[in-house]
């Protein structure tokens, strides 16, 4: 635990952290009682937290990963201001963020209003996004779609993406028991990469020249491959096209 | 000939807490200045001194500057250097009697923290950006940017105002602090999605570095592999990381940071030694934390470890440094065979690897440089320098890619950072949403506008999901996330109501500094157009 610097925290804060430290009454303290009961408090408190069975992380762990000094510190939650953020937005919306070739991950929001309709209705009715894959971001739709079932109560779902190239994108519907369809919200569209090389591998096969070029500088001194997976997708279509 | 770009990126997350006297996650910034920042100027300084010639070029994020130049840290990084060599002399005393064998390196330890104070006080007045600016000026290095708080800007592609502000303050950030336009930018993370270069070229930016894979991947047959960088059809040039070389460095594995004789990075005496010795140098009240003396080397995979010895290390530092030689040799006289022209290609870091997390990087980056010096047949040469030569160059559309695991957004959009997203971009709907409704404000709405523009972007950092990720300082990265949220919530209900919170906001105002002439109307829509 870190001790703050009473004198540099508002009136707010500091009753705040009264509040944490089970001082009763601390909303009507004045500031100086507050300063002086905080005091000690963090005076008396030498109780250590337990977890120094091993003084050191193993030196195998994570080493070398581009990443920040890992301190242990597990009591800055605690700390005042930490906020709740809302569940959700009062506007119904969905967005599509593409994490990879294979994967997006839609999230949405439902206005509150609209549940309220829904619970008008005589009829049930369930909620299901649409997965739409779409030529290019300019072309008509071809009709390639999916359905993914959701509750009510779900708010984001990871999205497969079936087939690379494509562009997608995700409508929130309802359907009711007589089978009504309707749309809440539809989102932008992303799309997912495809490499040239996947339908061409023969080519790299071939052409030494060219598969120096573009692998010697993507695979380490012991021939691994970068960590890609459309990188791994090509050595696998030159694996198969190097058999046939 | 073979020409090298040897690019360094620099940077740490904005963390200021000037609330507190000390506080554990602003040691990020006292470590790295300590044990990288420093001892490399003071390498790339001897190096000019003695006429060894190179041209490297180092990215410098619009956080870390701000933080150099900041002098409520400038002040705790004063107490810091006395604080360690308080307990470097102490050390001193303690080895002489319980352990002979660390004597040496204690030594070595009490000599740096000299040697950081004077640098510190002496030779830059407590502000190291001159260091580097010294260096630009005497064509040793090219000075470049990232975006304005590092975030990886393919998660933000649908919001074209923030990919813009990202990129037109830390261009502006530069400016502020180099009195000069930068040439080049850092994309963080090599996070790139096509389109990307629209905006770099809208602030005049000649070139990016994008991961290795990039132009592999692209839907145009790239000619030269990485061996030559491509021109985007906007004319804005790409060069791509080679990852081959980068590996001998990088892999956690084979990597050469990974032998044995070079120093531990996690025997820390923070961790090791009885906490009434060790009491006074780590954080209040008991919270064990690193404090860089380390006196074990790495050994192996078990927990025994040897002590540390200078000279074995050193010995691995010149064998590494010909090995770097030999495999950049070996791949000029492979290219020969294959390739039209001399090949240019890139090798970039995290600057903060060499002297922080890899102790002896610094001296194997300072021995790469004069065994390059020495030959005939390699040279370094940064991005810009290799486009004044005019060679012509393919146009290609690079493919959407990051250095990343899996090679695209998976770090920063997993399982445990994913719920970041539906925030963060709500808050930059919203803040575009404030721009637009209330454009050219002045006096203290626009400060009130102004700061939400900086709590938002801040909670763009890629640092927070990237520290979600790894489960590294998790409960902090949270806690900065949802404030910046937070905060920037206030002004938007505030704004709603046409009211400003004036209490808070000159506390928000000291808390989160950065970016003193930030202006919120580049929020706007329509900014992009109407400078274009």
């Amino acid at each position: 635990m870190i001790t703050p610097n009473m004198e540099a925290l508002s009136l707010v804060e500091l009753q705040y952290i009264a509040k944490k430290q089970g001082i009763k009454g601390s909303d009507w303290m004045k500031r100086e009682d507050l300063i002086e009961a905080l005091e000690e408090i963090f005076e008396d408190d030498t109780t250590l937290p337990n977890d120094e069975s091993s003084n050191f992380t193993p030196s195998n762990q994570r080493r070398f990963l581009n990443s920040l000094v890992e301190h242990k510190n597990k009591k800055l939650t605690d700390l005042p201001g930490v906020v709740t953020l809302p569940d959700c937005y009062s506007q119904t919306s969905i967005h599509l963020l593409l994490v990879d070739p294979y994967w997006a991950y839609a999230y949405w929001d439902v206005c509150p209003t609209e549940f309220t309709h829904f619970d008008q209705l005589e009829e049930e009715y369930s909620l299901f996004l649409r997965v739409n894959m779409i030529e290019s971001h300019c072309g008509a739709e071809d009709g390639d779609s999916y359905d993914i079932t959701i509750d009510s109560t779900d708010s984001s779902w990871n999205v497969n993406l079936p087939r690379q190239g494509r562009a997608y994108k995700v409508a929130l519907m309802y359907g009711t028991s007589n089978g009504k369809e309707g749309m809440l919200c539809q989102s932008n569209v992303v799309t997912s990469p495809c490499c040239r090389w996947i339908d061409k591998a023969e080519i790299l096969n071939r052409d030494d020249k060219l598969f120096t070029l573009v692998f010697s500088s993507i695979t380490t001194k012991g021939k691994v491959v970068i960590d890609c997976p459309l990188v791994q997708e090509i050595v696998t279509a030159m694996d198969t096209a190097g058999r046939q | 000939m073979n020409n090298v770009g040897l690019i360094l990126q620099a940077h740490l997350p904005y963390v200021r807490h000037p609330e507190y006297p000390r506080f554990l996650e602003e040691d990020w910034l006292f470590e790295a200045i300590s044990e990288t920042y420093l001892p490399l100027l003071r390498m790339l300084k001897k190096l000019r001194e003695e006429s060894v010639p190179y041209s490297i070029t180092i990215s410098l994020s619009p956080t870390l500057c701000a933080m150099l130049s900041d002098p409520v840290l400038q002040g705790k990084f004063t107490n810091y250097l006395n604080l360690h060599k308080e307990l470097a002399e102490k050390e001193i005393e303690r080895c002489k009697i319980e352990s002979p064998e660390s004597l040496d390196v204690a030594d070595m330890y009490l000599r740096r923290i000299e040697l950081n104070i004077r640098d510190h006080f002496e030779t830059y007045q407590c502000n190291i950006l001159a260091g580097f600016a010294d260096l630009e000026s005497s064509g040793h290095l090219e000075l470049i940017t990232t975006a304005a708080t590092h975030a990886y800007l393919p998660l933000y592609c649908e919001y074209s105002e923030a990919v813009n502000v990202q990129i037109a303050l830390a261009v502006q950030s530069h400016i502020n602090h180099f009195k000069k336009r930068p040439k080049g930018f850092w994309l963080p993370e090599c996070g790139y999605f096509p389109g990307l270069e629209s905006y770099l070229q809208h602030e005049e930016i000649g070139y990016f570095q994008v991961a290795a894979q990039s132009f592999l991947l692209s839907q145009d047959e790239v000619k030269r592999g990485n061996y030559a960088p491509v021109s985007c059809p906007n004319g804005v040039h790409a060069f791509a990381r080679d990852f081959n070389l980068t590996s001998l460095v990088w892999s956690n594995q084979e990597g050469y940071p990974a032998d044995p004789d070079y120093r531990e990075f996690y025997r820390d005496i923070g961790y090791d030694l009885p906490i009434d010795y060790i009491g006074p140098y780590i954080h209040e009240p008991e919270v064990r934390v690193f404090t860089g003396f380390k006196y074990y080397a790495i050994t192996g995979k078990s927990d025994d470890k040897r002590y540390y010895r200078p000279d074995k290390a050193a010995i691995k530092v010149a064998q590494h440094a010909d090995n770097f030689l030999y495999n950049i040799q070996k791949k000029g006289k492979d290219l020969s065979k294959v390739l039209d022209i001399d090949p240019y290609y890139t090798v970039a870091f995290d600057a903060e690897l060499f002297g922080h997390w890899w102790f002896e990087g610094i001296d194997w980056l300072e021995a790469v440089i004069r065994r390059i010096a020495a030959t005939g047949d390699v040279t370094l040469k940064t991005p810009s320098e290799y486009l004044v030569e005019e060679n012509e160059l393919q146009t290609l559309q690079p493919a959407l890619s990051s250095w990343g695991e899996g090679g695209y957004s998976r770090v920063w959009a997993d399982g445990d950072n994913l719920w970041i997203y539906r925030h963060v971009h709500k808050a930059l709907e919203r803040m575009t949403e404030l721009a637009n409704r209330f454009s050219g404000q002045n006096s203290l709405k626009q400060r009130f506008l102004n700061q939400a523009a900086r709590e938002v972007l801040l909670a763009m950092a890629s640092d927070w999901p990237f520290i979600i990720h790894n489960k590294t300082a998790v409960g902090y990265a949270e806690k900065r996330l949802r404030n910046h949220l937070a905060n920037f919530n206030l002004v938007y209900e505030n704004m709603c109501k046409n009211a400003v919170n004036t209490e808070w906001l000159v506390k928000a105002e000291k808390r989160n500094n950065l970016f003193s002439d930030i202006d919120y109307n580049m929020f706007g829509s329509g900014r992009l157009e109407e400078h274009s």
